[in-house]
C-alpha cells in the first residue's frame, strides 16, 4: 500500500484538503471524495469526454490526471457553472436547443464550450468541430448540440458587450 | 374571461428535464451512494470457449478489503431444490416441455431468463456464473466484493482460475453446419430457433418470373454502446430480505420479475430502480448476471453492494448486435414488379440467448420486405449460438438489416431493368388505399404485422423533393465529368412500433390543483417527462409546469411495461393522457354534483369546470380534488376518493411507422474517403407530440446508422479473442463525422392509438444503413462495385472494393 | 477500469528526478502530460511501481529560441507550444502536426517531449521531429547527452532513452529562408492516430527545390525518412510535375513496412502514401514560394 498525499485543490471556489493515495483518479476525487458528481466517467481512457474539467482554466481530462497532481490547482466542475438561480449562457443553450438527451455526456460538453468560448469569443466553425471533435455523444447526433453552441457563443458576445 | 392557452401537443416546447442535468444534479447509478456500500467485480473468462478446471479465491479473500469472492458452486445450492415431480418436468419429459428449455434448471439460482423464445425453440438459459464451461471472453466466473474499487480490481488480479481450452467456433455459417464445435453438447445443434414465416405461392411465383435474382448480404457486429455503462447497486436487508435494486435499465418492472425469478424471492420483496439512465438502445432492456450477483452478495454481506462496468467490460459483456447473414432471391415479372422474395437467414446470436435474443431474427424475417406489395414470402432465419459475446436488439433491431436488403436489392434490380430506382419503389410500393394490409407475418412478443397507416409513395415522394432528386442527378453526371464520383442512395422502410402489450398511468390531482403523472415508461433521455406533460397538460388546458411526472421506481410506480421498441410515447403516452382524460371526466362529474346541476351545461376550460355561458361559476381542478378526497363525505354515489385514476392502455395490435431516408456522399477513390455530404428524412410517426424531441431522436439514430455504416465494428480472431476492445478500436462518430440531417414529419395517424400516434424513437437507426450504402454503391458502379455488406466502409475496405472491381473479382 | 498502485515523487529538478529515477529505474516511469500513459495504466498494461512527476520543474516549461533553433522542455504543453509565436514562425511543421494530435482537450495535458518518448509509430510528432532533424537531450546519472532524431526512434514504443534517463527538452532548427512546409494525414476521424501521416519540408531558391525532407508515420515500426523520394527532389524544379512524378516512388521506399491492423491494411497505406506525399510537397512548396499561409490554419 503506498504512501498517502496530503493536497489541497480549491474546487468551484471552494478549498478542500484531502489525504489521498497516488493512484485515485481526479474524477474520483470530486466525484467520490467531494461528492461532485456531475463529472462523469464514460470510458477512463481519454476518448469519450464526459470527465472534462477546467483545471487552472484549461479544459481537462479527470480520468487521466491524478488527484495528486492536482495539488494547489483551481478546477471547474459543471456544478460551478451556474449562476445561482440562472444557467449559464451555456447551459441555457443547450436547453434552447435541445442539445442533450440523456444528459450524461453533457457536462462534459458544457466544460469544453465554456473554454472555448471564453478563450476565443468567435470561434470558427472548424474550431467549434475541433472543440466538440474531443467529446462523444450516443444520443443527440451532435446537430443540436453545434446549434447549442452557435448560439452560447452569440449570446456570451452579446452579454459581454452589454456589460 | 381567461385567456386562450396554447396548445402544446403537436409544438416544439424546450424539455423540463435539462435543468437539474443541465446543472451536474442528475442521478446516475454511479452517483448513488449508500452508508458501507462495498463495491463488486468480477473475473471474466480470457478464453472463447473452455472448460474450467480449477477456481482459487484464496489468494483474493486474503487480501486487505476483500470481503467475498465467489463461483458458481458457491451459490448453486443456496435455495432449496425443486422437489422431484417438478423437476422431471423441466428435466425434459418427452412429452411436456415446461419450459422450452433443457435440464439445467435444478440448480438454486435461477438462470437469466429469456423472453422470446419460440414454442419450438431449444436454448440452454445463461447461468449467473459460469458452470463448469466458459463460451465467451468476457463471462463472469467469480465475482469479488471489495471495500473500494480499486481494490476490487487488484482483487480480481489474485483469483486463478484453470481453464482446459476447446476449439472455439465465431464463424456464423461454420457454427450454423454440420461438425462444429457445440457450446451446448445436449443441444447437439447450435441452431436454437428456426423462424419461419410464408405468405402466398412462393415457388409458383419464381417458377413465373421474367427474371430472379439473388445475392447474399452481410451483416457485421456492431453495439449500442450508451455513454453511461451499466451499474447497479443493490441493497439488500438480510433479515427480512427486501431487496432494493438500482440498476441503469430500460425496464425497472421486467427485471424486478426476473430478479424475484432468479433470486426465488417474490416480487412483493423487491424494489427495482432505474435512476437517470444515460443511454440504452437495447443494450439495457436486457437483464444480466450482476443485476442478480449484486443482489446475492448484499444479500450474504448485510451491506449495499455496487458495480459499475468499465469500458472494456461494456465492449465484451453488454450485449452485441445486428450481426447476420442473409440468402435473399427475388423474382420480377414482366411488369418490373417484384411479386416473390425467398430469403434464408442466421443470425449470429453469440454464446448464450439473452433476454431478448430471438427478437431480431423474428423482426427481420417478419419486415424484410418493408412498404413493398411482394405478395409472396418465405424466410426461414436461424438463431445460431457461437463463442462470441451474446447478441440482442439494438435501436431497430432486425429492422435496419430488413432495411438494408430489402433496398439495395430494389436498387440492383432497378439498375438490372435500367428503371429510374425511385420509380421502381414507387411502383411496388402498398398505396394507402392498400392499408391496412395483413402481411402474413408474425413478430414474437408484438404479434401480427398488419400495416396499419401511412402513404408510403408519398413519403418517398416528399423525401425526393426534400432532397432535390432530379436536381442531384444533373450533379452528379457534372461530377463524374470532373472525375469525381458522387451517389445518391434511397432507404425506404417500415417499422414495427409501439408494442404492446400495455403500459399504465396513473394520473392525480392535489389541492393546488397540480398533476402527478406516474408512469410504467422509463426514460434513457428520449424526453418522457416533457412529452407526457404536454399531453396531460392539453388535457387539463392547464400549464406545463404544473404537471409532474414520476417514473423508474417499482414502489412508486405500481406496475409498467417499460421503454423498447419505440413504445414510450404512443402507448405511454396515451396511457398518461387517457388517465388524464379519466380524472376531468370525474371531476366533470363531481363538479355538476357540487354545483347541482346536470353535467351536460358544464364546459371544461383553463383547468376548471365552468358552468355554460355563466364563467363566474367554476370549479378549478385544485377545489375538485380537495372536494374529492376522503375527508369529504358528500361524494355523488358511486364516486370513489380523489381525483386519482389510473389508465391501462392495451396496444390492440402492432402501429407501424414508416420513412424514407436519403444520403448523398462523395467518394474520394484515391484515398477510400466517404464523404457525407447531405442527409434528408421524412418521418411519420402519426401524431407528433414534440417535434423538437422527434427530430431529436432522428438525428441521434441516423448518427448510431452512420456509426455502424463507416466506422462501428466488433472485431473477433478466429479464437474468438475480441479485439475491439475500447474506444481507441470501436469507432464512434463525432460531431466532425456527421452531415446536416434535415428532417420532414408526415403525419398519418393511427386508427390504432386513441391519440393517433406511432413511435419514433428508433427510425433514425433504421434507415441509415441502407441509404448510405446505396449512396456509397450509386458513387461506385461506374467502376463495376456493387456492395453487399452493410460495412464499415473505412477508406481501406472502400479502396480494397473498387481494386477488386476493376481486377474483375 | 482502476490503475494498479503505485509510489509517487514530484521532483523540483532534473537532478532529483534523475535521482528518483535512478532509484528504482526498472519500475520507474516518467509522468509528463500522461495523456498515453495514464491510460495504459487504466487498462493496467502499464504497471510502474513509481511514478516520477515531472510537471513543476520549472526549467522543464519552456519555448525558447536558441541555437539556431527552438527549444521545448519536457513540461510544455503541446497547447502551448501549438499557440507560440516563436513555434508558429520558426518551426510550423510542429505547430501544423499539433493540430493533428488527438483533440484540444488532451493537448491541454499532453507535451511534446513526452509523445517523442511514448514513440508510437502511427503518431504525428516523432515524423514531425524525424522530417526537421530535431534533437532530443536526456539526463542520467552519468550526466546530459543529445540524441539526434534519426538514432533516437528505435521501434514501437522504444526509443534509445535509457530507463534511467529523463527527456528534459527537444531542439528543433528553425526553418530556413525560403523553406515550406506541410503536414498531411489520413485518418478515421479528425485527431485519430493517422493510418499514414507525411511530414514534408522543402526550402527552394529560384523555383528549384535546395533541400527536402520526407518523414511519414504508420508506415512501419517508427516514422521512417522516404530517402529516395528526398534525393529525386533535390535539384529539381518545385512544381507540380515534379511532384506527380516523384510522389508515386514513395511506395516503393526501403524501410516501409506498414502493417494490417482493424482500420487499415498494409496495402491500403502502401497506395495511399504517395497521395498524401503529393498533396503534403504541394503545400509545401505553394507555402516556400510565400503564396499560400504559413502553418495551414
Amino acid at each position: 500500500m503506498s504512501r498517502k498525499h496530503a493536497i489541497q485543490v480549491q474546487v468551484n471556489g471552494e478549498v478542500h484538503d484531502a489525504l489521498v493515495a497516488p493512484r485515485l483518479l481526479l474524477a474520483d476525487l470530486l466525484r467520490e471524495e467531494l461528492d461532485l458528481t456531475g463529472t462523469h466517467l464514460g470510458c477512463e481512457h481519454g476518448v469519450c469526454g464526459a470527465c472534462t474539467v477546467l483545471v487552472d482554466g484549461r479544459p481537462v481530462r479527470a480520468c487521466l490526471m491524478f488527484a495528486v497532481q492536482a495539488d494547489g490547482c483551481d478546477i471547474q466542475t459543471v456544478e460551478g457553472l451556474a449562476r445561482d438561480t440562472e444557467l449559464h449562457p451555456v447551459q441555457q443553450a443547450f436547453n434552447d436547443n435541445h442539445g442533450m438527451q440523456c444528459g450524461f455526456c453533457t457536462p462534459g460538453f458544457l466544460i469544453s464550450t465554456v473554454a472555448l468560448l471564453e478563450a476565443n469569443p468567435e470561434p470558427t466553425e472548424d474550431e467549434v468541430l475541433d472543440m466538440l471533435g474531443g467529446h462523444l455523444c450516443r444520443c443527440t447526433g451532435y446537430q443540436n448540440i453545434v446549434a447549442s453552441v452557435r448560439q452560447a457563443a452569440v449570446d456570451l458576445r452579446r452579454e459581454g458587450s452589454q456589460a | 374571461m381567461t385567456a386562450a392557452r396554447p396548445k402544446y401537443v403537436g409544438n416544439a416546447v424546450k424539455r423540463r428535464e435539462d435543468a437539474r442535468l443541465l446543472r451536474g444534479r442528475g442521478r446516475f447509478v454511479a452517483d448513488i451512494k449508500l452508508p458501507g456500500m462495498v463495491y463488486m467485480a468480477l473475473v471474466r473468462s480470457p478464453m472463447a470457449h473452455a472448460r474450467i478446471t480449477g477456481i482459487d479465491t484464496s489468494r483474493a479473500l486474503a487480501q486487505r478489503g476483500v470481503l467475498a469472492a465467489i463461483s458458481y458452486d458457491d451459490i448453486r445450492g443456496e435455495v432449496e431444490p425443486l422437489p422431484l415431480a417438478e423437476r422431471g418436468e423441466v428435466l425434459g419429459d418427452t412429452d411436456v416441455p415446461a419450459d422450452h428449455v433443457t435440464a439445467q434448471q435444478s440448480t438454486a439460482i435461477g438462470p437469466i431468463a429469456c423472453i422470446d423464445l419460440m414454442p419450438d425453440s431449444t436454448a440452454v438459459l445463461q447461468t449467473v456464473l459460469a458452470d463448469g464451461k466458459v463460451r465467451y471472453v468476457g463471462e463472469p466466473v467469480v465475482a469479488v466484493v471489495a471495500t473500494d474499487p480499486y481494490l476490487a480490481e487488484d482483487a480480481l488480479e489474485l483469483v486463478d482460475v484453470d481453464y482446459e481450452p476447446l476449439e472455439p467456433v465465431v464463424d456464423l455459417l461454420a457454427a450454423a453446419g454440420d461438425g462444429a464445435p457445440l457450446l451446448y453438447d445436449e443441444l447437439g445443434t447450435n441452431v436454437f430457433t428456426t423462424v419461419r414465416q410464408e405468405v402466398g405461392d412462393v415457388d409458383a411465383a419464381f417458377a413465373a418470373a421474367d427474371r430472379t435474382y439473388a445475392e447474399t448480404f452481410r451483416i457485421h457486429r456492431y453495439a449500442p454502446v450508451p455513454m453511461e455503462t451499466r451499474g447497479v447497486v443493490a441493497d439488500a436487508d438480510p433479515v427480512d430480505r427486501r431487496v432494493t435494486l438500482y440498476s441503469s435499465t430500460q425496464f425497472p418492472h421486467l427485471a424486478r420479475g426476473f430478479l424475484a425469478s432468479s433470486l426465488s424471492i417474490p416480487e412483493s420483496r423487491i424494489r427495482v430502480v432505474a435512476p437517470d439512465v444515460g443511454g440504452g438502445f437495447g443494450a439495457k432492456c436486457e437483464f444480466y448476471p450482476e443485476e442478480v450477483l449484486a443482489p446475492l452478495l448484499s444479500l450474504r454481506l448485510g451491506r449495499p453492494v455496487k458495480w459499475i462496468e468499465d469500458r472494456r467490460e461494456h465492449m465484451i459483456s453488454s450485449t452485441h448486435a445486428r450481426e447476420q447473414i442473409h440468402e435473399i432471391e427475388a423474382a420480377v415479372d414482366a411488369d418490373g414488379m417484384v411479386t416473390a422474395v425467398r430469403a434464408r437467414s442466421h443470425t449470429n446470436n453469440g454464446a448464450a440467448a439473452s433476454t431478448l435474443a430471438i427478437t431480431p431474427t423474428s423482426i427481420f424475417s417478419a419486415m424484410l420486405r418493408g412498404p413493398y406489395r411482394i405478395p409472396h414470402y418465405r424466410v426461414e432465419a436461424k438463431a445460431v449460438f457461437t463463442n462470441k459475446t451474446p447478441l440482442a436488439v439494438y435501436r431497430g433491431a432486425g429492422h435496419p438489416q430488413a432495411a438494408f436488403c430489402m433496398e439495395r436489392m430494389m436498387d440492383i434490380i432497378a439498375r438490372d431493368l435500367g428503371v429510374d430506382r425511385a420509380e421502381f419503389r414507387r411502383r411496388n410500393m402498398l398505396t394507402s388505399a392498400e392499408l391496412p394490409s395483413d402481411r402474413g407475418t408474425e413478430i414474437v412478443l408484438a404479434g401480427k404485422v398488419v400495416y396499419d397507416s401511412g402513404d408510403y409513395p408519398r413519403c418517398l415522394d416528399m423525401a425526393l423533393e426534400l432532397m432535390d432528386y432530379e436536381g442531384f442527378q444533373r450533379e452528379q453526371e457534372a461530377a463524374r465529368a470532373q472525375g469525381r464520383h458522387l451517389g445518391l442512395g434511397i432507404c425506404a422502410y417500415v417499422e414495427e412500433t409501439a408494442i404492446g402489450p400495455y403500459e399504465t398511468a396513473t394520473v392525480r390531482v392535489d389541492a393546488a390543483g397540480k398533476v402527478t403523472v406516474i408512469t410504467g415508461s422509463c426514460p434513457q433521455g428520449q424526453g418522457h417527462v416533457t412529452a407526457f406533460s404536454q399531453l396531460v397538460a392539453d388535457e387539463f388546458e392547464i400549464d406545463l409546469e404544473d404537471v409532474t411526472v414520476l417514473y423508474g421506481d417499482t414502489d412508486v410506480v405500481a406496475d409498467g411495461v417499460g421503454t423498447f421498441a419505440s413504445r414510450s410515447g404512443a402507448i405511454g403516452g396515451a396511457a398518461a393522457r387517457q388517465a388524464a382524460s379519466k380524472v376531468r371526466m370525474k371531476a366533470m362529474e363531481l363538479a355538476a354534483h357540487i354545483l347541482e346541476i346536470d353535467p351536460g351545461d358544464l364546459e371544461w376550460t383553463d383547468g376548471g369546470a365552468s358552468v355554460k355561458g355563466v364563467p363566474g361559476r367554476r370549479l378549478t381542478l385544485g377545489e375538485l380534488a380537495t372536494r374529492a378526497t376522503a375527508w369529504n363525505t358528500d361524494l355523488p354515489e358511486g364516486m370513489s376518493f380523489n381525483l386519482d385514476e389510473t389508465h391501462h392502455h392495451q396496444a390492440p395490435g402492432i402501429a407501424f411507422g414508416n420513412a424514407t431516408h436519403i444520403a448523398v456522399v462523395e467518394v474520394d477513390v484515391r484515398t477510400g474517403k466517404v464523404d457525407i455530404l447531405r442527409y434528408g428524412v421524412v418521418h411519420d410517426c402519426g401524431t407528433v407530440i414534440n417535434p423538437l424531441i422527434v427530430d431529436g431522436q432522428v438525428h441521434g439514430g441516423v448518427v448510431q446508422g452512420l456509426g455502424g455504416t463507416m466506422l462501428e465494428e466488433l472485431v473477433y480472431d478466429d479464437e474468438g479473442q475480441p479485439l475491439s476492445t475500447s474506444f481507441a478500436d470501436y469507432l464512434l462518430p463525432t460531431a466532425a463525422e456527421v452531415p446536416h440531417i434535415v428532417t420532414q414529419h408526415l403525419e398519418i395517424p393511427t386508427p390504432l392509438n386513441p391519440y393517433g400516434m406511432k413511435g419514433a424513437g428508433e427510425g433514425g437507426a433504421v434507415g441509415s444503413p441502407g441509404a448510405l450504402v446505396n449512396a456509397i454503391d450509386d458513387a461506385l458502379s461506374p467502376l463495376g462495385v456493387r456492395l453487399t455488406t452493410d460495412g464499415p466502409y473505412s477508406p481501406s475496405r472502400v479502396l480494397e472494393l473498387i481494386d477488386a472491381a476493376r481486377n474483375g473479382r | 477500469m482502476k490503475p494498479a498502485d503505485f509510489e509517487y515523487v514530484r521532483p523540483s529538478s532534473v537532478l532529483e528526478a534523475v535521482e528518483a529515477l535512478a532509484a528504482s529505474p526498472d519500475d520507474a516511469k516518467i509522468l509528463a502530460g500522461g495523456q498515453s500513459l495514464v491510460p495504459m495504466m487504466n487498462f493496467r498494461l502499464a504497471t510502474p511501481a513509481l511514478l516520477v512527476d515531472i510537471n513543476r520543474i520549472p526549467e522543464l516549461d519552456v519555448v525558447e529560441a536558441r541555437d539556431g533553433g527552438i527549444v521545448i522542455g519536457a513540461a510544455t504543453r503541446q497547447a502551448d507550444v501549438e499557440a507560440s509565436a516563436l513555434v508558429l514562425q520558426h518551426c510550423p511543421l510542429l505547430a501544423e502536426g499539433l493540430g493533428h494530435v488527438g483533440h484540444p482537450q488532451l493537448r491541454t495535458r499532453g507535451t511534446v517531449v513526452g509523445s517523442l518518448v511514448h514513440a508510437d509509430p502511427a503518431a504525428e510528432t516523432p515524423a514531425v521531429a524525424l522530417a526537421l532533424g530535431a534533437r532530443v537531450t536526456v539526463s542520467g546519472p552519468g550526466g546530459a547527452r543529445t540524441i539526434a532524431a534519426a538514432d533516437f526512434f528505435e521501434t514501437y514504443f522504444t526509443t534509445d532513452v535509457a530507463p534511467d534517463e529523463v527527456a528534459t527538452e527537444v531542439w528543433f532548427p528553425s526553418a530556413p529562408e525560403g523553406s515550406g512546409s506541410a503536414f498531411v494525414e489520413i485518418a478515421r476521424r479528425p485527431g485519430d492516430f493517422a493510418m499514414v501521416g507525411v511530414a514534408a519540408t522543402l526550402r527552394v531558391a529560384d523555383g528549384n527545390i535546395v533541400s527536402a525532407a520526407v518523414a511519414v508515420s504508420g508506415m512501419a515500426d517508427r516514422p521512417v525518412r522516404l530517402g529516395g523520394v528526398e534525393a529525386a527532389l533535390e535539384g529539381a524544379r518545385s512544381d507540380v510535375a515534379t511532384f506527380a512524378a516523384v510522389a508515386p516512388t514513395a511506395a516503393d521506399e526501403e524501410g516501409l513496412r506498414p502493417s494490417d491492423d482493424v482500420h487499415a491494411t498494409g496495402a491500403y497505406r502502401r497506395t495511399v502514401l504517395p497521395v498524401l506525399v503529393e498533396q503534403a510537397l504541394t503545400t509545401a512548396a505553394r507555402r516556400a514560394a510565400g503564396t499560400g499561409e504559413r502553418n495551414g490554419r
